[in-house]
């Protein structure tokens, strides 16, 4: 069902509300009635946060009946609440009980987990463990992480008790460890773990080429190196031709430079954005990417030449009530 | 109340009082007060370029008279002295150079380096070396006698570190002897090369002329080089039009007389040895036949007389009579003189470069209209620093080399105005030689003769040779003696 | 003397319908002029025509504000020549009583005018939104919701006209949620499969839409098609086109591109567009002038510089060779020049130099003087 276009917002921004209201009423009714509540929307058997089990639960969950609810009539009228509580055995009247009995303390959800990792690490104390070293490295959530994944105000001191024992059964051999306790340090884990963060490799392509970027200031450089005899082009013109300073040639080609590999390697590179200092060290960059492909051995002598490093310093924002940076304006008396 | 302003302060100069005199006036009249100070090819270590386009004045310049009326009353108030440190700075400043003298040291030019090391293996051109092939990539001293003749015609550069190293020496490349064979197979078959010499900055292309021009000198041919196109072009020499001439040429009496005490000095002993086929009545010293040349050349004792004297020149040195030596005709700066220069006519409009008599004979030579009957060269050089644009000189030699490479031809750009019909039509048929980066046998040669003068503080092998070699992109020469060279570092 | 003072007063405010007439005598004002005795805003004079309507609504027109006081006025008037007896009677009773007036009357009555003319000023100041206000508080807010009229009438029995506004943009942003929900995804069932143009489909048009609202340029068309693409069309028809296309011609594409926004609706220049696109097939394909003397122009176009990946670098088995040969050269140089001790070091020519030249100097005999005989001076 379509509605009637009605310049509804437009109109009622233009303050015509009044006539607009008798008119647009009746199909804004109709539109309700699309919404109105099927026997679907009330699923028997889910609970809300506030976790209440009440003594007929068990004998209204059956699973089949929504489903032979929603299949066999969409109904025709909306049923009353009265109908559904009737239909599906709710009580009338039941005590709620909180599940578990942390639900009068402060951390409800915290402390449950913290009981099962303590009942876990106690029940799996026998089971051989890994050295520290060889434990699979794992990023922990912090406290801040945990406050705020649980929406509690866990303490640090629980929290750091909690941890220990974590990290205790997160040294069990991965053979070995049962299921359940994966699943219990599931929670503490931190979602990005940083430690499988590694970058892809760079493949050498079928000329024998291998791409890298780099970037400096506002600069990115990309670089083919390919095996030659030390040419090198930079945005289609020569290394003369495109960098006036004899200084900031010689940093395009540092990486080369340094590992003695000036000879051996050609280099056709795209450059933009930035200046000429900036081009040029981010060529340095591009290139000692791309070369440690070819050569993966050189990645200490090019780190030693501080060829792998991304130099992170850019300009700094100007801020207000500033001349620049950090210049404040000059001092006038009144 | 008194008034701020002394009253016969504002008032105009007394007559009396002297008038600085303009410095126009004195070029004006550069017979008065010129070159007695600078003969030409004097051999000092350091001395100005004889090509010098401002007079040098004679004496010692004349200080300013300080005014006769300007006596008493020119009151100097007080003056309010902040900081007790700071000193008079015009007291401070010690003794102002003289006029042109600032010029001279800019254009000096140095050929030794008496703290350089001498090359125990350098070996002085011969006639023939430059021609030998084998000689590529080995680095060639040039013999006192040549230096002076290419100091004498201008054929050294302030820009060209000759002053870095004990004697001047050349870099023998792959070009220099292809253009050599080139000369000397033109002049064995009494033709005429007529050959452009390109490429980008820096890349040896003037250094190249100078190794034709030593080639040249070496094996006695008559060399005339006009070092800077620039020169002829802009203004800043004599013109005066030539009776007898339609459309009319211009003559530049100052600049050819400075050419032919050039060619003089430097081509002396051939000159002394050469004789008049026929005489020469119309100049200011009647000259008649079987004079020596040296005495035809001497004729011209002033620039009124220099045109005439260097017509009768040429025309001896091209006289099919008597048997002559071949003829190398040189420029440098093609750009400059392949479009309309800044010398206006009468009627107040530009001259082209072409209608510049001198200039007409050599665009006439490289344009093949003109013949040396007894066969020789006439190369050009382009420049690419301080060079104006010349889109059809750019066009035309962008077309012979591809036709020489047999690609596709360039074509001209239908709807664009500045193209020069002279220049094309004169650079329709010359040879164009491309010169790039040296290879790295050649940039070895180079960089051991360097290092064996104690200027490269390295041990040249393959490391250090490709290292430069990719510096200076591929092989560009200057490029290379920026990098190792000229670098502070040591 | 008071009452008939009083009459004159009420005379001078009075509104009348015949003092249009006066303004047309009156000299013209410059509108920033000040007015004495009139509270309304300055409002353009009515045309010609309106105000030679004799039963025209009433139109109230002000004192001519050059008269300080009423006998200036009643002088002025009677200077009129357009006046009718009546009025003119009038008048000259109306300038006697004034004149008949003691003089310190009159002055009381210029001070009563100049003191009204003041404090009703304020009246007459035209409104100017201060921009540089605090919260520029005389500007109307663009965004609100009602259109704040009738808003005083309110009977108590409803929320506010500003709550119903707000309740109506609710149940607009409601209902297009809806609409999101439950009609687009029926959407789907209208799409239709990508078409590409078959052999014959040489233009390509572009439309603009601005889904339903109204846009200066959504009736503008844009056709492209490639000259290559036209059927029959030799090299020399081609070159043509190209060169009636003009500026329109990408060469680095090879494509023209014309748009057209000159008539009101989308067909109509889409129309255009095929007939213009007909029109300069049909005249390149006309052999009478093939503009042979004219050049291809593209000064319209700059070209863009491909750079290219030199196919020579690509690492293929001869290159491979190639360098192996190079660097097997150049090591063996090295190594022959090293055996045969003719490697150049720069520091080592500089440090056996310096060696020599102190050499030298040692072995320069030093000029021992010769001794002084005993008493000889």
């Amino acid at each position: 069902m379509m509605a009637s276009p009605t310049p509804g917002l437009t109109a009622a921004l233009r303050g015509v509300s009044k006539t607009l209201r008798r008119t647009s009423g009746q199909p804004l009714e109709q539109h309700f009635q699309t919404l109105r509540l099927g026997p679907a929307a009330v699923v028997p058997g889910r609970r809300r946060c506030m976790a209440t089990e009440t003594i007929e639960t068990t004998r209204s969950d059956q699973p089949g009946a929504p489903a032979n609810a929603k299949s066999d009539d969409r109904p025709q009228r909306a049923p009353s609440n009265t109908d559904l509580l009737q239909r599906y055995n709710f009580p009338k009247h039941a005590r709620p009980l909180p599940v578990s009995r942390s639900y009068f303390c402060r951390t409800p959800t915290f402390t449950d987990r913290y009981i099962k990792i303590h009942k876990l690490s106690v029940a799996y104390d026998h089971l051989p463990r890994n050295s520290l070293q060889h434990a699979e490295r794992v990023s922990w959530k912090s406290l801040d992480d945990v406050k705020q994944s649980f929406a509690e105000p866990v303490k640090a001191t629980d929290y750091a008790d909690c941890l220990r024992l974590i990290k205790v059964l997160h040294r069990i051999l991965p053979s070995l460890c049962p299921p359940e306790v994966t699943e219990a340090l599931q929670d503490f884990r931190r979602d990005t773990q940083d430690n499988r963060n590694v970058a892809n490799p760079i493949p050498v392509d079928p000329h024998g080429r291998a791409l890298g970027v780099g970037r400096r200031k506002s600069s990115t450089a990309s670089a083919f190196v390919v095996e030659g005899d030390g040419q090198v082009l930079v945005n289609g013109k020569s290394l003369v031709d495109y960098f006036g300073r004899v200084h900031d040639r010689e940093s395009a080609i540092w990486a080369l430079h340094s590992t003695d590999r000036i000879s051996k390697y050609n280099v056709w590179a795209r450059v933009q954005g930035g200046g000429t200092t900036g081009q040029a060290e981010a060529l340095t960059l591009a290139i000692a990417k791309a070369l440690i492909t070819h050569e993966p051995a050189l990645k200490p002598a090019l780190r030693r030449a501080g060829c792998i490093t991304r130099d992170p310093r850019t300009v700094e924002r100007k801020k207000h009530g500033h001349v620049k940076a950090r210049k404040s304006p000059t001092w006038v008396k009144r | 109340m008194p008034a701020p302003n002394c009253l016969r302060c504002l008032a105009r100069p007394p007559p009396g009082l002297a008038t600085p005199v303009p410095r126009t006036a004195a070029a004006a009249s550069p017979l008065l007060n010129r070159p007695a100070a600078t003969p030409i090819g004097t051999r000092t270590r350091a001395h100005a370029a004889p090509f010098s386009t401002t007079p040098a004045p004679a004496g010692p310049p004349v200080k300013p008279a300080t005014p006769v009326g300007s006596g008493g009353h020119n009151r100097v108030g007080k003056k309010l002295k902040l900081g007790k440190f700071k000193t008079d700075r015009a007291a401070e400043r010690s003794k102002v150079p003289l006029p042109g003298e600032r010029k001279a040291y800019r254009k000096r030019i140095t050929l030794s380096n008496d703290n350089a090391l001498p090359v125990p293996w350098l070996a002085d051109l011969t006639p023939s070396s430059l021609a030998d092939p084998a000689n590529t990539a080995t680095v060639m001293g040039l013999p006192d006698s040549l230096q002076d003749q290419l100091r004498a015609s201008d054929a050294f550069k302030p820009s060209q570190s000759w002053g870095m190293f004990r004697k001047p020496a050349v870099l023998v490349r792959k070009e220099t002897v292809d253009l050599v064979n080139r000369m000397q197979d033109a002049a064995d078959k009494k033709q005429t090369l007529r050959l452009v010499v390109t490429g980008d900055k820096v890349t040896g292309k003037s250094m190249l002329l100078l190794q034709a021009m030593a080639h040249a000198y070496l094996n006695n041919w008559i060399v005339i080089h006009l070092p800077e196109g620039q020169d002829l072009t802009t203004a800043c020499t004599e013109y005066s039009p030539l009776a007898d001439t339609d459309p009319v040429q211009y003559s530049q009496p100052v600049y050819v007389f400075k050419l032919i005490q050039a060619i003089k000095k430097a081509n002396e002993n051939l000159l002394s040895k050469m004789y008049t086929a026929v005489g020469h009545p119309g100049l200011p010293q009647s000259i008649t036949a079987n004079t020596s040349l040296l005495t035809l050349a001497n004729v011209a004792k002033e620039p009124d007389a220099a045109w005439p004297v260097f017509r009768a020149l040429w025309h001896e040195l091209t006289h099919r009579s008597v048997a002559r030596p071949p003829i190398l005709f040189t420029l440098d700066g093609l750009s400059h003189i392949t479009r309309v220069s800044d010398y206006r006519s009468p009627a107040f409009e530009l001259i082209h470069s072409y209608d510049l008599a001198l200039l007409r004979l050599f665009t006439d030579g490289l344009g093949g209209s003109l013949r040396l009957p007894w066969g020789g060269a006439v190369l050009a050089a382009t420049s690419r620093s301080n060079a104006p644009r010349s889109p059809s000189m750019e066009l035309a030699l962008a077309q012979r080399e591809a036709e020489q490479l047999q690609r596709e031809v360039p074509k001209k750009d239908p709807f664009f105005r500045g193209y020069d019909e002279r220049a094309e039509a004169s650079l329709r048929s010359v040879q164009v030689l491309p010169v790039g980066g040296i290879d790295k046998v050649e940039a070895r040669g180079l960089m051991e003769y360097w290092a064996a003068s104690g200027m490269l503080r390295a041990t040249v092998d393959n490391k250090s040779v490709s290292e430069k070699w990719t510096l200076a992109g591929n092989g560009v020469l200057g490029e290379m003696e920026r990098a190792s060279l000229l670098t502070m570092r040591v | 003397m008071a009452s008939s003072a009083a009459s004159l007063l009420r005379l001078c405010l009075r509104p009348s319908r015949q003092l249009p007439r006066l303004r047309a005598a009156a000299t013209r004002q410059a509108t920033t002029t000040h007015r004495t005795f009139s509270t309304t805003r300055w409002r353009r004079a009515p045309p010609e025509d309106e105000a030679g309507d004799e039963e025209g609504a009433e139109k109230i027109v002000e004192h001519d504000p050059s008269h300080r006081n009423p006998g200036e006025y009643f002088k002025a008037f009677l200077e009129d020549e357009s006046i009718n007896a009546e009025e003119r009677a009038a008048a000259t009773r109306a300038l006697k009583d004034w004149e008949r007036l003691p003089p310190s009357e009159m002055r009381d009555f210029e001070k009563l005018l100049t003191s009204l003319d003041e404090d009703a000023s304020w009246l007459r100041k035209n409104e100017v939104a201060k921009r540089d206000s605090f919260w520029n508080e005389d500007e109307a807010d663009p965004d609100l919701i009602t259109d704040e009229l009738g808003e005083d009438d309110f009977e108590e029995d409803d929320i506010l006209a500003m709550g119903h506004a707000k309740l109506e943009e609710h149940r607009e942003m409601r209902e297009y949620a809806r609409l999101a929900v439950w009609e687009l995804p029926l959407l789907s069932k209208l799409a239709k499969p990508f078409q590409p143009p078959v052999d014959g489909e040489i233009l390509r048009f572009r439309y603009t839409s601005y889904m339903g609202e109204f846009h200066a340029s959504d009736r503008k068309v844009v056709v492209e098609f490639c000259p290559a693409d036209v059927p029959d069309l030799s090299e020399a028809q081609q070159l043509k086109l190209k060169k009636l296309a003009g500026p329109r011609y990408n060469p680095e594409k090879e494509i023209i591109k014309i748009s057209c926004e000159r008539f009101e609706h989308q067909a109509q220049n889409k129309r255009y567009l095929g007939d213009l696109v007909d029109k300069m097939i049909a005249t390149a394909k006309d052999p009478t002038d093939m503009f042979e003397d004219i050049p291809l122009d593209t000064r319209h176009h700059k070209f863009k510089k491909q750079i290219k990946f030199p196919k020579e670098w690509y690492l293929t088995q001869e290159r491979k060779q190639q360098l192996a040969a190079q660097r097997q050269q150049a090591l063996l140089l090295d190594d022959a020049k090293r055996e045969k001790g003719a490697m150049v070091d720069g520091m080592q020519t500089i440090q056996e130099a310096l060696a020599a030249a102190r050499a030298a100097a040692v072995e320069v005999p030093v000029p021992v003087a010769k001794p002084l005989g005993r008493g000889r001076r």
